[in-house]
């Protein structure tokens, strides 16, 4: 009944969305004859930018109002080892999912290290409170199946700035309902009728997530000349980092053009795509200290 | 057979010599270990206010960076619509603008230490993968130098952390300020010039 009601409650966000969408329509695209702007353009990769400036003037309204005071509180209220408790237990909430999308991208090394956090950190870590894993030397680590999705070759699609969830593109909201159908914690909600666990979990991550940022953050805000196109960029350089799984971009030098292509449509972008693994031979790998 | 093996000698000799970089990998390691030391020092030594710290970074970019060529990077295929001198004054004002902006960054440094985890050296161009010694919070952080090295030293070209490339993210800030104000390098200027804390 639950999970009905809040599938419905999605569907009809996606209505609106898509209402919104076709009356907010395309962003003005530039005149085809400026080369430079037909490129911003293109490496922007965001048609939808006046509804996500938007909804990112919204979201922002709501973490100047609500989100950023809780955060404060949060992070001035509670020890430093409470804050950590909290991590804890929420990313080993997570480990469901986690292992699931390691094992879909092959990675059993990693699938390995997740399930033993997982039996470790709910046993000797208390229920998830310690991470007794990371002690032993087994690192946290994320997945996710937007990074499936990008593991496979799947491109991102265009930047979206979702209300509330913040930034995203089609293959991250993909990935986000995936993995909310993937996650146990879902299904108990449901069975047991208690889908609020859910929305505290994601709640407290969310909380804090911005507490340990806050200055980081504010740093940001103050330096940036377009927070939005900030914003946007990191975005999506952290997912594409994401999907190598921190592996170092190989062609990230040879991705930087200044050449204005003859044809709009192939501008080049940068870091859009994930690199490929190391090719025999070419670059000279020397091991330092 | 003589001549193939004077041609094979050649061709030896003269891969060599287009391969050697002027730095090799040990001396980029080094490099990056002199940028980062400096950069900690002076920043250490400077006062504590933002301009201060600004004043002290500026020195250091104009030293180890390649400011011209992180400036005609962020400003895409605007680079080549604007005029040399205006080319010239960018450099200038971008240059500041970074001073300004990381100085007040690194107060946020708590002495964490770089290690080099390895050089990987492509003769003009180089990436030196550092990352946070054990003993801090952002242990393990990856912290990544793009150099370019095809001049008498070796110059930083980028800064990757944990993936987020500091010249990319400011090209699609830049672009995007750009393409608002239809190309005007001006309006860009202008407001770098507001967020500058040094001249």
């Amino acid at each position: 009944m639950h999970f009905e009601l809040k599938f419905g409650r999605v569907l009809l966000a996606a209505g609106t969305l898509s209402v919104a969408l076709a009356i907010g329509g395309c962003a003005s695209t530039p005149d085809p004859s400026d080369e430079a702007a037909v490129q911003a353009y293109n490496e922007a990769n965001d048609p939808l930018e006046p509804m996500n400036r938007y909804f990112f003037e919204v979201n922002h309204f709501l973490d100047e109002v609500i989100v950023k005071p809780f955060a404060g509180y949060y992070h001035t209220a509670l020890p430093q080892f409470a804050q950590d408790s909290v991590r804890n237990v929420v990313r080993n909430l997570h480990s469901p999912t986690i292992l699931a999308n390691d094992l879909f991208q092959g990675g059993f090394n990693r699938a390995g290290d997740t399930s033993s956090r997982f039996l470790i950190n709910s046993t000797l870590g208390v229920g998830g409170l310690i991470d007794v894993a990371d002690m032993f030397g087994i690192k946290y680590h994320d997945e996710d199946f937007g990074q499936t999705l990008g593991y496979y070759g799947s491109g991102e699609g265009p930047y979206l700035m979702l209300p509330v969830l913040g930034p995203s593109n089609p293959r991250d909201l993909t990935g986000k309902l995936v993995d909310y159908a993937l996650d146990p914690l879902t299904w108990v909600g449901y069975i047991y009728n208690v889908g609020w666990i859910n929305t505290v979990r994601g709640g407290l991550e969310g909380l804090d997530t911005r507490a340990r940022n806050m200055q980081a953050i504010e740093e940001l805000q103050k330096g940036s000349v377009d927070f939005y196109a900030t914003i946007r960029s990191l975005y999506r350089q952290h997912r594409n980092d994401a999907i190598r799984n921190g592996e170092d971009p190989n062609d990230a030098l040879s991705g930087i053009t200044n050449d204005i292509p003859a044809d709009g449509e192939d501008a080049p972008t940068v870091m859009l795509t994930p690199a490929k693994t190391q090719t025999d031979g070419e670059p000279q790998v020397s091991e330092a200290n | 057979m003589h001549n193939r093996r004077t041609f094979l000698m050649t061709a030896v000799a003269a891969a060599a010599f287009l391969t050697t970089p002027a730095f090799a990998a040990a001396d980029l390691s080094a490099f990056v270990n002199e940028v980062a030391d400096e950069a900690i020092t002076t920043l250490g030594k400077a006062g504590p206010s933002d301009p201060e710290r600004a004043a002290a970074l500026k020195p250091i970019l104009l030293k180890y960076f390649d400011m011209p060529g992180m400036a005609r990077h962020v400003l895409g295929a605007y680079w080549k619509k604007i005029s040399a001198e205006q080319q010239q004054a960018f450099v200038g004002q971008f240059t500041n603008y970074i001073a300004s902006v990381y100085g007040q960054r690194f107060k946020a440094y708590k002495g964490q230490k770089l290690e080099v985890k390895r050089v990987r050296d492509q003769g003009a161009t180089a990436t030196v993968f550092t990352a946070v010694a054990e003993g801090s919070e952002d242990a393990g952080a990856r912290v990544d130098w793009e150099i370019k090295n095809d001049g008498s030293a070796p110059l930083v070209a980028d800064i990757r952390v944990e993936g987020l490339s500091l010249s990319d993210t400011h090209r699609q800030e830049f672009t995007s300020v750009l393409s608002q104000h239809n190309g005007d390098i001006t309006a860009l200027m202008g407001i770098l010039k507001n967020k500058s804390l040094v001249n």
